[in-house]
């Protein structure tokens, strides 16, 4: 791809930034705000995007910045296709979830946080989702898989195309 | 006189001594004001107290109740007790000073708090003998509160907190001014000046001086001259000359004027 | 799915009047059902239930004559999906996506009833019709939870067919702020989000406090791992977390609202904003609420995953776009809060009581519960516990029977250890203290606190040294790093935790653990931090002898720790399966197969070789016959 191209790709890529910034400007929604409708439309938040969104709502981009480094829903890198992420609440814990993750990681060859570098899958534990009666939890893109061990990750993962 | 106070003072007693102030003032400032030392770093007299690094702790005695609290930022009430120096006040003045010597050994504002205090030993096993940072928070809120130029921040939390430029690269809008280096605590900021430029080493920015328009001398970083000419357009010819030149500019009016006068 | 049409309520008369005519439209409707869509049965595949009923009612044409409803969670996830048949109150259980066509022709069409899907009730072995009968429910008081069932949350005139908004209407029509706040003081009312501050009290400052705008702020943020009550209300019934605040926004003198929901709950945020949407469309939000002159409105707002920022101050910073770090509160937020504006927080449950006290008056909430503590509490009764799920009980009652008679003791006939109670702030509490009533005095008295309501229940097989350490590395990695004491002794903590649990504590470590945790108690900035030893503390008090074996004895008596324990298997036991071998991520057992054919097969029973065993428990969990052991 010539750099004039990859230019172009850009422009367009930031345009919805710059677009959802100012929507929200407009409302005066919060910069964490902005920021979460931001990494919804891009999966994550790029140092370019960011740079975009500080401009747009008018903060210094270490204000962003420290947001995107403070909470965990953001991400600075992309993630996989599917987004597995462990239930660590107290439950799913003592029910078993650290074995769920450790088979996870081993399985997938990445550590929670990290993603596979085809970017296939990307794997993170989290605090209680909240379904603890069928824990462990393990939820792949929004989907809820419920009393998950060993055996069940094999299925789950053999079900990821 | 009667003792009275009125609306805008208190009344408050600290380690046995009374003392009035204007309501609003912290415990720390008022204890200052009759020389009780309470250790504090991330506390300074422009910015205020912000509750962050805890050696201040005291106890006070409010509304019947007993307990501890940050003295650079519980305000003074009528009739509040405070105690500065307790045993469980050392205690834990000892035990947070501890955990500090260990993040941060190099500090010597708390090797000598350290020293005082009586708590020689880190908290733990230093992951870096050379750390200087305690994580007062005193140069964020003088670049954001002061300053307003945001160039440095906050960034990760808990264990990993830092503070820095955004991803810990050259900033695009730090003015160079030095003015975090001036409140930091520890010493942590370091600065170069060099022939062309300011190095802010800790922030990984450099930026080039500024020239003086009279007498062509470096003075003052570029960035900063741009800053001050927009904060004060009426001031703007002024900031593009060195101070040396400003000077000699003033005395040569001076000279100019009486001159003027003494021919009249 | 909306009935009856309506515009904007200008009057009290008007909601009296669609009110009437939704019920007489309800009337009408012979067979309704209940189907709950809770985050328990859905993890138990619910949507895919009610996609079949959907279809089925479709296809014979019933889709006129019986009404479908899908709602917030029931309370008994632990059986989910769950399925009840209005009239009769007909309750299945387990539901799956191929009992529907049967549930269609027999139980509607025909009244008959599918035995398989009934409950047994595990005290009498009976098994039971109707929800009233399950044992249960038998001991709870639902009246916040209870409505779920009657609501689908998108739906308001599920809400107002049940008495919803007559509250906010009375409050507005016939009292004025100061009688509120009284009728709220009075009842006893107390916060539900942790600290059980007097939430008539917390309304007084409030109103009280200088400056302008004020706002009231609902903390939906539930950052306690194992707890969903507040999660249920939210996404069950949002209308009366809605109501409340209106209410206190009334009481107070606020015009502006904000719930502040856990990033993890899209549904809840999803399920708020629809209704807020219709209250706003029929005059129950924003200006001139019901032609009474008093405009509200409400925002929602989403967390970001921040444990921290469910406490006050840093929910407020949040709020404000800011990183969420605490402020000291000499200056209570009610004075100084949101945007430096006094401010109102109080947590979703706190919120949705607030209905029920004003329609029912102060006297009935206070006849609930113990001295101190009024009304009811709901807990999300979780872990090594047969009947996990939502539970609403009066306070008062005691642990033993939330956990025996309604969550049914635990499992598998193993014994009880412990109950975590109030999160990670909270503390374990022993069998010996199972008699303790659910009250925030007695329970702070123990180590422990009510906090906002998990309880997750522990059994013998739970190492209570490390739960310690689970709770400590969750709050190291929670702090927000503001303050010294939060930031570095969880760490400290944390490490002197992990090193008892690979067996190289010494007597020390444990001395040192008191010891950082009273300095940490009293010198952190905020709740986190000065709550964080808690767990520790508490497991110390409680189970030193568990500690102590990991420490002096390098074991770990429940079979946790990965250092201390070896697995192996009982070859008396093996029948040679080879599901260990498959289940072995790697290669560490040999043998577990069947060797030659016929008369001449023989079992060559499995052998772990311990020098590659990595501890993962992939075996033990596989084993059918009991025959891997822990030691
Ligand atoms: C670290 C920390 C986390 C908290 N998390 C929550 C929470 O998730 N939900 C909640 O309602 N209160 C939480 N609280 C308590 C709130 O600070 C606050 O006291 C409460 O929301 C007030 O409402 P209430 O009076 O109705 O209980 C937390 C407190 C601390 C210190
Ligand atoms: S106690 Fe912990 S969470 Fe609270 S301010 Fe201090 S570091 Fe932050
Ligand atoms: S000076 Fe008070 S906490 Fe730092
Ligand atoms: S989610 Fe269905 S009963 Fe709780």
């Amino acid at each position: 791809m010539s750099s004039e191209q990859l230019s172009s790709v850009e422009e367009i890529d930031l345009a919805a930034a710059r677009r959802i910034a100012a929507e929200h400007r407009a409302k005066g929604s919060s910069l964490v705000t902005v920021l979460q409708d931001v990494q919804t439309e891009y999966g994550y938040l790029s140092r370019e995007v960011l740079e975009v969104v500080a401009e747009q709502m008018q903060v210094p981009l270490s204000q962003a910045y420290g947001l995107a480094t403070f909470y965990t829903s953001f991400s600075l890198q992309p993630r996989g296709r599917y987004h597995i992420s462990v239930c660590m609440g107290t439950a799913c814990h003592v029910r078993g979830a650290a074995n769920v993750l450790g088979k996870l990681e081993r399985d997938l060859g990445i550590k929670a946080g990290q993603t596979t570098a085809d970017l296939k899958h990307s794997l993170e534990s989290v605090n209680c989702l909240g379904a603890c009666a069928a824990g462990p939890i393990v939820v792949i893109n929004g989907v809820q898989h419920g009393k998950v061990d060993s055996r069940k990750v094999n299925e789950i993962l053999r079900e990821l195309d | 006189m009667s003792e009275e106070t009125t609306n805008s003072t208190v009344k408050l007693s600290i380690d046995g001594q009374e003392i009035t102030v204007e309501a609003g003032t912290t415990v720390l400032e008022a204890a200052r004001r009759i020389g009780i030392d309470i250790p504090a770093l991330c506390y300074h007299p422009v910015l205020g107290g912000a509750g962050a690094c805890r050696v201040c702790l005291v106890e006070v005695v409010a509304w019947g109740r007993r307990r501890m609290v940050t003295s650079c930022v519980y305000p003074a009430r009528e009739g509040l007790e405070v105690y500065t120096n307790t045993e469980k006040v050392l205690r834990s003045r000892r035990a947070v000073i501890a955990m500090l010597l260990a993040k941060a050994p190099a500090a010597k504002v708390v090797q000598e708090l350290a020293k005082k205090y009586g708590s020689t030993e880190p908290a733990y096993e230093p992951s870096d003998p050379e750390a200087r940072c305690i994580l007062c928070g005193q140069c964020v809120r003088t670049c954001n509160e002061l300053i307003k130029v945001g160039a440095v921040n906050f960034a990760h939390r808990g264990q990993e907190r830092k503070v820095g430029t955004p991803y810990n690269a050259t900033s695009d809008v730090c003015l160079a001014c030095g003015a975090c280096q001036n409140l930091c605590p520890t010493g942590n900021i370091r600065i170069r000046d060099k022939r062309d430029l300011r190095a802010m080493l800790t922030w990984h920015t450099d930026v080039p001086w500024n020239k003086c328009s009279k007498c062509g001398q470096s003075y003052l970083p570029a960035r900063l001259v741009e800053f001050l000419k927009q904060q004060c357009p009426v001031a703007a010819e002024l900031v593009t000359i060195c101070p040396r030149c400003r000077r000699e500019g003033t005395a040569e009016s001076f000279v100019q004027a009486s001159v003027l006068a003494d021919d009249e | 799915m909306s009935t009856v049409a309506s515009e904007k309520l200008t009057g009290f008369a008007d909601l009296d009047a669609l009110r009437s005519s939704i019920q007489a439209q309800r009337e009408k409707i012979e067979t309704t059902v209940v189907l709950c869509g809770g985050p328990g049965c859905q993890a138990y595949g619910c949507k895919a239930v009610i996609e079949a009923f959907r279809e089925a009612l479709d296809d014979e044409g019933l889709e006129e004559s019986v009404q479908l409803r899908v709602t917030g969670c029931h309370g008994f996830c632990e059986r989910g999906p769950l399925v009840v048949i209005r009239p009769a109150g007909t309750f299945y259980q387990g539901v799956t996506a191929e009992d529907v066509p049967e549930i269609i022709q027999k139980t509607l069409k025909n009244n008959q009833l599918l035995d398989r899907l009934l409950y047994v009730n595990a005290q009498t072995s009976q098994k039971v019709q109707t929800e009233k009968e399950v044992d249960f429910y038998a001991y709870q008081q639902r009246i916040i939870s209870g409505a779920n069932e009657e609501i689908d949350p998108e739906c308001i005139e599920d809400y107002l067919a049940v008495g919803g908004y007559s509250a906010l209407a009375k409050a507005l029509s016939q009292m004025k702020p100061d009688q509120i706040i009284e009728q709220i003081t009075e009842s006893g009312l107390r916060g539900r989000g942790g600290g059980g501050f007097l939430t008539g009290r917390k309304w007084q400052s409030c109103r009280n406090a200088q400056g302008q705008p004020k706002y009231v702020l609902c903390n939906g943020d539930e950052g306690d791992p194992g707890a969903f009550m507040d999660r249920t209300i939210m996404e069950g019934n949002p209308h009366s977390v809605l109501e409340g605040m209106c209410i206190g926004a009334y009481a107070i003198g606020s015009n502006q609202g904000y719930i502040y929901v856990r990033d993890e709950y899209p549904l809840a945020v999803e399920n708020l904003g629809i209704a807020i949407q219709q209250a706003r469309e029929l005059g129950l939000l924003g200006e001139n609420i019901l032609g009474s002159g008093f405009d509200f409105d409400i925002r929602i707002n989403r967390g970001a995953g921040a444990f921290v920022c469910g406490e006050s101050t840093a929910l407020m910073a949040s709020i404000e776009g800011k990183i969420g770090d605490p402020r000291a509160k000499y200056i209570h937020t009610t004075d100084v809060g949101l945007f430096g504006k006094p401010s109102n927080l109080n947590n979703v449950e706190t919120w949705a009581n607030v209905p029920q006290i004003i329609n029912r008056g102060p006297d009935w909430f206070s006849s609930l519960g113990t001295e101190h503590s009024k009304g009811t509490k709901v807990f999300s009764l979780v872990g090594k516990i047969n009947n996990t799920g939502l539970v609403e009980v009066p306070m008062g009652i005691i642990l033993r029977d939330i956990i025996f008679k309604i969550g049914g003791g635990i499992p598998n006939g193993k014994k009880f250890k412990a109950v975590q109670i109030g999160g990670p702030s909270g503390g374990c509490i022993p069998e010996t203290l199972l008699d303790t009533p659910v009250d925030y005095e007695q329970l702070t008295d123990l180590g422990a606190m009510m906090g906002s309501g998990g309880l997750i229940v522990m059994d013998q097989d739970t190492c209570m040294v490390d739960i310690a350490r689970y709770f400590m590395n969750f709050l190291c990695e929670e702090s927000c790093g503001k303050c010294t004491p939060c930031r570095e002794g969880t760490k400290i903590m944390l490490d002197i935790l992990t090193r008892i649990c690979q067996g190289q504590g010494t007597p020390e470590d444990m001395e040192q653990l008191e010891t950082l945790g009273e300095d940490v108690q009293t010198a952190s900035l905020c709740g986190l931090g000065t709550s964080a030893p808690n767990p520790v503390l508490s497991t110390l008090r409680y189970f030193r002898d568990e500690y102590e074996a990991h420490v002096k004895d390098k074991r770990c008596p429940a079979g946790v720790c990965r250092e201390l324990i070896s697995f192996s298997v009982t070859p008396e036991a093996c029948t040679s399966c080879s599901l260990c071998v498959k289940a072995c991520p790697v290669e560490a057992i040999s043998g577990g197969t069947r060797k030659g054919k016929g008369k001449e097969r023989t079992k060559v029973p499995a052998v772990i070789d311990q020098d590659k065993c990595i501890k993962c428990r992939a075996c033990y969990e596989a084993c059918k016959f009991n025959a891997v052991a822990v030691s």
